[in-house]
């Protein structure tokens, strides 16, 4: 018998079937429920009531197969009975085609374990998410989602459901509704122990995510790139970068947000609540592995293994981050970052004159780069005569031409830049370089170089030489190991007065 | 129209006494129609498809199949039938019976009126 409420539904006599105007309930009905209620109605002598149907009208309904409680039911409306979007809120559990097939109803239910409770869940029809009537907090979905209209199929039938809750795993899962019946979206999602931060802390614009706490701001380019990770040359579709120097763990977050449901930011003008992977958004086709938990990249155990196609700006990692990541490139090769070092020179104090550079082997510093430098006087810039070695920083760092210390913001191909002091009056023409790592004039207890890469298995021997004419000490001098190990070598300075 | 004829020796017209005469659209007579094989418990009704009305007499143009005996049964149903060539011959029939256990899907079919009988063989298929 059916079990649906007749008060809940009018039938009218060009066959409108609709919410009544007060409804008894908001109970969901089987889509069986729905073809034996009408069947039912069908069976009276005459109608009655607000729902227009009796023997003496034409067959309301059909169902395709035998009526079975166990599975989606596929029915057919019949003879102008015909519902509308707001009374599909209220089926589930089969299809519902009308109009002589000029209309279709699928049924749409996600299943998956686990599933964080409440984990709320949207469907992405086209390039729109569906309103949404099932709740927020709904949990895995039963519903009837209308994908054709006017004898033709809505973004060919195809849907998208997705669950992403900042704080959770994500998922996605793609489904085409154009067969009927009830097809299924699977989809798991599981709390996320690596998001620490409120999505208050977030805010989203164009390619930008902006942090408050940190303060720092995470910026994705859409461009070509070429670059070389220990010593592997390799094409990416896409770069990363922040700044503040926060860590990975942070930029993840900022990630994870981006691409959650409250997302407010954009990547390539894809809405970032539906962004799925690099290549789709530039559009190139190329077939990357997504990874719907989590679309720019996983973090687990301190690491970022990034999503295809996506290169880590060096320049913007704190210095603890520097191997704590993993590429895939354009080509689908995995790419590790080598080791990268840090060099430190404690015990200092304002005024102290510091230099640190490789160790020649007899005494001195290695300034034999076999590299010139050319730049206008006042410029900024400077043109090398070749690339520097993988060792010097590409960040910031410091560079000596014709013995003039400057320091720079970055290194490109053979462009350095940020250069300050400015290249003096005459210019640069073919001037000697070579790259310390340190040298500068302290003005903190700790001097640092800039982030270095080292060749695996790499080691050299550093000279550092400390010197302050102000409050004499004996110079100190001496050499120490830089190695893979640990990222980096330190050293204390040790003050004897003169 | 009544036409009377006075006198004696009053000659019968089309088959009616004392001269009344019979319209073109009146019926010639009663026809059986047997619902052969027909669902008990099933609701029917015989209409004429060109305009969605009720076979004559209506009384007996609709009802539900008696209860008895058996699943199925022959049920005789007695109508009028018109001039050959009336589209008031032309009868469908529907039965129903999708609020009982088990449902049957709605049968429809469509008969000619007759003098005599017509059977129509009633295929209601079971829903589950």
């Amino acid at each position: 018998m059916p079990t649906v409420n007749s008060a809940d539904f009018q039938i009218a006599t060009n066959g409108n079937l609709r919410r009544a105007a007060s409804p008894a309930t908001t109970d969901i009905y089987n889509v069986l429920d729905l073809h034996a209620w009408l069947q039912d109605l069908a069976d009276n002598s005459v109608a009655s009531g607000d729902d227009n149907l009796s023997i003496r009208k034409r067959n309301p309904s059909e169902l395709a197969g035998k009526r079975n409680a166990t599975r989606p039911s596929a029915l057919t409306l019949l003879n102008g009975v015909n519902i509308d979007d707001t009374v599909a809120q209220f089926l589930k559990f089969g299809s519902v085609e009308q109009d002589s097939g000029n209309v279709l109803y699928t049924g749409l239910k996600s299943i998956g374990s686990p599933l964080v409770a409440a984990s709320p869940i949207y469907i992405v029809q086209g390039t729109s998410k569906v309103t949404r009537w099932w709740g927020a907090a709904s949990g895995h979905i039963q519903i009837l989602l209308k994908c054709k209209t006017g004898g033709a199929l809505i973004s060919s039938g195809d849907v998208t459901g997705y669950s992403r809750k900042h704080g959770q795993t994500f998922a996605h899962f793609d489904a085409n509704l154009a067969a009927g019946g009830e097809q299924v979206l699977a989809l798991s999602t599981q709390l996320d122990g690596a998001i620490t931060m409120a999505a208050g802390n977030f805010a989203g614009g164009a390619n930008t995510i902006t942090l408050t706490s940190p303060a720092g701001v995470v910026t994705l380019t859409f461009a070509d790139t070429t670059q070389s990770l220990g010593g592997v040359s390799k094409l990416y579709k896409g770069t990363i970068s922040w700044t503040n120097s926060m860590r990975l763990s942070e930029v993840y977050q900022a990630l994870q947000w981006g691409a959650s449901e409250d997302s407010t930011a954009t990547f390539n003008s894809v809405p970032g609540w539906r962004y799925r992977a690099l290549d789709q958004a530039r559009g190139i086709g190329s077939s990357y592995v997504e990874v719907p938990a989590a679309p720019f990249g996983t973090f687990s155990g301190g690491k970022l293994f990034a999503a295809q196609g996506w290169w880590i700006d060096v320049g913007s990692l704190n210095a603890a981050d520097l191997k704590a990541y993993q590429l895939i490139s354009h080509d689908g090769t995995v790419v590790t970052p080598p080791s990268s070092a840090v060099v430190s020179i404690g015990n200092l104090v304002a005024g102290d004159r510091v230099l640190v550079g490789k160790d020649d082997g007899i005494d001195d510093f290695d300034k034999a780069t076999g590299i010139t430098a050319s730049g206008s006087a006042a410029a900024t810039t400077v043109t090398l005569s070749g690339a520097p070695a993988s060792d010097v920083p590409t960040g910031a760092g410091y560079i000596s031409i014709n013995e003039n210390p400057h320091t720079y913001t970055g290194i490109s191909g053979v462009t350095v830049s940020g250069l300050s002091p400015a290249v003096p009056g005459g210019g640069y023409s073919g001037a000697a370089v070579w790259f310390p790592l340190i040298d500068t004039t302290a003005d903190a207890a700790t001097e640092s170089s800039g982030n270095f890469v080292m060749g695996s298995g790499a080691s050299f021997v550093a000279r550092v030489r400390v010197r302050n004419s102000a409050i004499p000490i004996v110079p100190y001098e001496t050499t120490f190991d830089v190695t893979e190990a640990g990222g980096g070598g330190s050293n204390n300075t040790i003050r004897d007065v003169e | 129209m009544t036409l009377m004829f006075g006198g004696i020796g009053a000659q019968p017209c089309a088959g009616k006494p004392n001269g009344v005469g019979r319209l073109p659209s009146d019926p010639l007579g009663s026809f059986t129609l047997i619902l052969k094989n027909s669902v008990r418990g099933s609701r029917y009704v015989i209409e004429r498809p060109s305009d969605d009305s009720l076979a004559t007499p209506t009384g007996s143009a609709e009802g539900v199949i008696p209860a008895g005996a058996g699943t199925v049964t022959d049920h005789a149903v007695t109508l009028d039938y018109y001039a050959p060539g009336s589209s008031n011959n032309n009868l469908r029939i529907t039965l129903r019976n999708a609020s009982g256990t088990p449902a049957y899907r709605s049968f429809e079919t469509q008969i000619v009126a007759q003098a005599g009988s017509v059977i129509a063989y009633c295929s209601q298929e079971p829903e589950e």
